[in-house]
């Protein structure tokens, strides 16, 4: 570990070095091309932050980049305010144009969202080119851009434009990594790998979709700033499909995710056109040629992001040190909560009410005027055949789906109509009948995903690392490493949740729905793939989990040893309506019961 | 003992070679800076065959400073601006004597800077901003194609002089380039002015986007104009003419250069169109000097095909101006060559006719032309 840390930071002097030196025993030339290559891995790790984080398909960054470029350019040229001044205020305006254009089309998906930011990137260059209210000056741009100074130290050769872009790409390179590894960076990631998981365990998409386009827009703004002054003019020509497409190429061969994937990317993008000079012609056949072998041989990138090394640093001391308990630290929430209830006492006794809940997929009637009550402290169980309606009732409980009538109460409160986010956070946690885990993302990260919503550390305290954000992410990976303990997956920390087998993957969403401490744990067929062993282990463990917290569970279950074993209540659906419920004896030996399960006897 | 006597018998013919070729003097390097590929590959590659084409010419003609090569080191900035930067610092690198280029003014300017403050000659070829020249000093940037105002120059001239026009209207719709075309022929009018052998009726802008223009067509209608140059662009200019016919005005209009095309002529309706005057940049088919012809004639051979844009003759016209300067100034030492670029320019024949600079870098004298849209609404070389 030691010496692995030594090594990488040897490695990391050596480039450092290198970068310094290589101005001086090189032409103007490649330090143009290194400047260039600053500049392009900027906008890679501005489109990596959208694309590569988030899993957003943008295929139109070089509008974001375009805005940077002419805010620069129009308030230098038309006001004199000084480049470096405009450094902010372009990141600023490129991310409020983000904003505005994509907080319409954010809730698109995969190719219709990259089809949409096409057309928006086309609009942003073809609106430059009419030159509108003479502001960008047509097809021709605009010209007599100022050089950035500091004082009287004026960035005007290749030489500091050199240092100038790489020492702003290091200070982005070091802000993106704390992010990367924070609340923030995590969030992003659960979106691109499981949507609806990440919005079951309490995360806003929409806010994070939002921020990440936000927070690339501005980081592209930044580049067309330094763009801008560099070449002294910016013009139309700059800003086309084809720059979009090379910014996507740049992520994508780095790998998804992946920072210094990213600058490689953008490295192999500047500096390969520039080798092929020599073949004239046919340099950008050469390039593609390149390109395709590439993504052949490595079609995850070529410098994929590693994520066994989860935050090495807190886990080191997290091993040594005595573990705090986090049900200690939910103790003080828990009693809190208990004191509420007292007050409320009629709805101590059921945590989730629904009344006349109906939901139709346009003619189907999937779930008809359903009552249902789970019992605080208690496990309720729905059974029922295929198609009964049970995950419907489950999805419209937890906000995937609004209904069309009735109403859901959780403790006394109408949460009818709620985001998943929200009815996440207000404390109800699910599992999936298919399992959702994040399958590119380590077990403790998975578990992770159910703390979100109760930390609080955004971008400025994650990237400026604040105490109170260190405490929080350390409580984060105590109280997972807790649930993974718990859930008998402690050794698999690091392991990719895709890694592990079937029934781990199980237990492993069973953590990361307690992680988040729910008051009502919904399961979806949570024993189906398991054997009777298994089973058996899963019903004690659910069992205990009632002794030691204060939980209510609603399960979803086929197998009727699991239901009848630890049910306290047992609610039956067929086509959609309740048919019977009592206690699981009386379920047992219910004629209506049998009949839909087994038909009627002539 | 064979073997080595051998080897050192190589060593020594590679010796002897080696002194050969340092003995006989080095190639002159000529960059040219052109959009090899990207989506003017067409007109980069027209400039590279004019210029290579010119290059033949000269070297028919017995070559400059007694018969040394010229090698043309062409780099490609596939018309943007990024790649233009990159391609300028690398042809800065290689120690070019002089560069050529390139194609488009936005992709000029960075490349201009660069040479600028690496101090050496850049002569565009198809770049006619008036701002690359105008908007800052620049010491060492030239062009041999015109400036985009310079056809109203032109204008002015050719009303005057060859259509004998007394009452002059001129239109613009208040866009940079269309208002710089106006005054530019404005400025060259001023000496008629003076004489008293023209007067300036009309002068005044319309607003593009507009569909009626019956308003201020009718108050040039009283101005009764003997010629009407219209500078702006074709989406307007056909709706001018058709609306200026139908009120009765029958003088010849004229249109700048971004004012007739295909467009125009469907606009206008071909009966409103025809016989339309047009002041443009010749199509190098249209050139008459005999150096043109024996340009033409050469290229045919080469790509059995003519340049079909006017730019890249232009290319070839920055080769036979710096090639002209090296042999004056006797070297290629970049302030000699300056010189001659600035004074020495007395005599130098390009391929579109008689080749000098203005002290700012422009061309002096451009050949434009004037074009006529013909009854099935192509253009050519108008014949009065």
């Amino acid at each position: 570990m030691n010496k692995r840390h030594k090594r990488s930071q040897l490695i990391l002097g050596m480039v450092i070095a290198l970068f310094l030196a290589f101005p001086f025993f090189s032409n103007f030339y490649w330090i143009d091309v290194a400047f260039f290559f600053g500049v392009y891995a900027l906008l890679g790790l501005s489109l990596n932050i959208v694309l590569g984080e988030t899993g957003l398909f943008d295929l139109g960054h070089a509008a974001f980049y375009a805005i940077g470029a002419y805010i620069t350019a129009i308030l230098n040229t038309l006001y004199g305010i000084p480049i470096v001044w405009l450094i902010p205020l372009s990141a600023l305006c490129a991310g409020i144009f983000a904003y505005i254009v994509t907080s319409p089309i954010i809730h698109l998906r995969g190719d219709y969202l990259c089809i949409v930011t096409i057309g928006i990137g086309e609009i942003v260059r073809l609106a430059l080119i009419n030159n509108p209210f003479g502001l960008t000056g047509g097809p021709n741009g605009i010209t007599g851009i100022g050089r950035p100074s500091f004082g009287l130290f004026a960035i005007d050769t290749s030489i500091r434009f050199y240092f100038y872009v790489w020492i702003i790409l290091a200070i982005v390179i070091l802000g993106l990594v704390r992010l990367q590894r924070s609340r923030i960076g995590r969030a992003w990631n659960y979106l691109r790998e499981d949507e609806i998981a990440a919005e079951m365990s309490g995360i806003d998409v929409r806010h994070f979709k939002l921020l990440s386009f936000v927070l690339g827009a501005a980081l592209a703004g930044v580049a067309g700033n330094i763009y801008a002054s560099k070449l002294m003019i910016v013009s139309p020509d700059t800003f086309t499909f084809m720059e979009s497409s090379m910014l996507f190429c740049i992520v994508m061969l780095g790998g998804l995710g992946s920072i210094p994937g990213s600058i490689l990317g953008a490295g192999i993008i500047t500096v390969f056109p520039e080798i092929f000079r020599v073949v004239a012609n046919y340099r950008m056949l050469f390039f593609g040629g390149a390109l395709v072998l590439a993504m052949i041989f490595r079609p995850g990138g070529l410098w994929p992001r590693k994520r066994e090394i989860a935050i090495p640093n807190v886990r080191s001391a997290e091993e040594t040190e005595e573990r705090v308990r986090p049900v200690a630290v939910d103790q003080t929430r828990t009693t809190a909560r208990q004191s509420v209830n007292g007050e409320a006492s009629s709805f101590e006794k059921h945590i989730l009410v629904t009344d006349m809940l109906t939901m139709k997929f346009g003619g189907l009637i999937a779930v008809k005027d359903l009552d249902l009550v789970v019992g605080h402290g208690k496990i309720t169980s729905i059974i029922g055949p295929n198609g009964a309606g049970k995950t419907t009732v489950f999805n419209v409980v937890t906000g995937i789906y609004k209904p069309v009538s009735g109403k859901v109460y959780f403790e006394g409160k109408d949460i009818t109509g709620f985001k998943p986010h929200k009815v996440a956070s207000l404390g109800i946690a699910r599992t999936f009948q298919n399992i959702r885990l994040f399958p590119g993302l380590t077990c403790v990260e998975n578990v992770m995903a159910g703390l979100h919503h109760r930390m609080s550390s955004y971008v400025f305290s994650s990237i400026m690392r604040t105490e109170s954000q260190i405490l929080e992410e350390k409580w984060a990976i105590e109280t997972a490493m807790y649930w993974l303990d718990k859930t008998g997956l402690a050794g698999l920390s690091d392991e990719l949740a895709k890694n592990l087998p079937y029934g781990k993957q199980k237990l492993l969403e069973l953590a990361r729905a307690l992680s988040s401490s729910p008051k009502l744990l919904i399961l979806d067929e949570p024993s189906s793939g398991l054997n009777d062993k298994e089973t058996e282990d899963l019903m004690i463990f659910l069992e205990n989990l009632l002794d030691e917290m204060d939980l209510s569970i609603l399960l979803i279950e086929h197998d009727m040893n699991l239901v009848m074993g630890i049910s306290h209540w047992v609610v039956a659906m067929d086509m959609g309506i309740k048919i019977a419920e009592g206690r699981p004896q009386d379920i047992y030996n219910n004629s209506r019961v049998i009949e839909a399960y087994l038909g009627r006897e002539e | 003992m064979k073997k080595v006597w051998f080897c050192l018998f190589i060593v020594f013919l590679f010796v002897l070679s080696a002194g050969a070729v340092a003995a006989e003097e080095k190639p002159i390097k000529v960059g040219l800076q052109a959009p090899i590929t990207g989506q003017w590959a067409y007109e980069g590659e027209m400039a590279k065959n004019s210029v290579e084409v010119a290059l033949q010419m000269i070297q028919e003609q017995g070559g400059i400073l007694g018969g040394r090569k010229i090698e043309i080191v062409v780099a490609d900035d596939a018309s943007n601006p990024r790649d233009s930067a990159l391609a300028a610092q690398r042809l800065v690198s290689q120690r070019v004597a002089a560069v050529i280029g390139t194609y488009g003014s936005s992709v000029n300017e960075p490349a201009a800077d660069i040479y600028e403050a690496s101090k050496m000659i850049d002569i565009g070829y198809g770049s006619t901003a008036v701002k690359l020249t105008m908007a800052k000093e620049r010491k060492y940037f030239f062009r041999t194609c015109g400036r985009d105002d310079t056809q109203g120059q032109f204008f002015s001239e050719y009303a005057v002089g060859t259509m004998k026009a007394r009452r002059i209207a001129i239109m613009h719709d208040n866009t940079t380039f269309a208002l710089g075309v106006a005054e530019e022929a404005r400025k060259a009018l001023q000496e008629y002015l003076d004489a008293g052998v023209a007067e300036l009726v009309f002068y005044d802008a319309i607003t593009p986007g507009e569909k009626d223009f019956t308003p201020i067509l009718t108050k040039l209608r009283e101005t009764n104009p003997d010629v009407w140059y219209f500078t702006g662009y074709f989406p307007e200019a056909g709706l001018l003419v058709r609306q200026g016919r139908e009120l009765g005005i029958k003088c010849p209009f004229v249109g700048g250069n971004a004012a007739i095309n295909e467009d125009f002529v469907k606009i206008a309706g071909i009966e409103y169109a025809k016989g339309c005057l047009m002041t443009q940049e010749p199509m190098p088919t249209d050139l008459d000097t005999p150096k043109a012809k024996r340009f033409l004639e050469l290229y045919r051979q080469r790509h059995n095909t003519v340049p079909t844009s006017p730019w890249p003759v232009y290319a070839a016209d920055a080769l036979i101006a710096l090639t002209w300067a090296i042999d004056k100034a006797g070297s290629t030492d970049t302030e000699a060559m300056l010189e001659v670029l600035r004074t020495g320019m007395e005599g130098c024949e390009g391929i579109t006719g008689s080749i000098a600079f203005t002290e700012r870098g422009d061309r002096k004298g451009i050949i434009y032309k004037m074009y006529v849209v013909t009854g099935e609404g192509d253009m050519v070389v108008y014949q009065p």
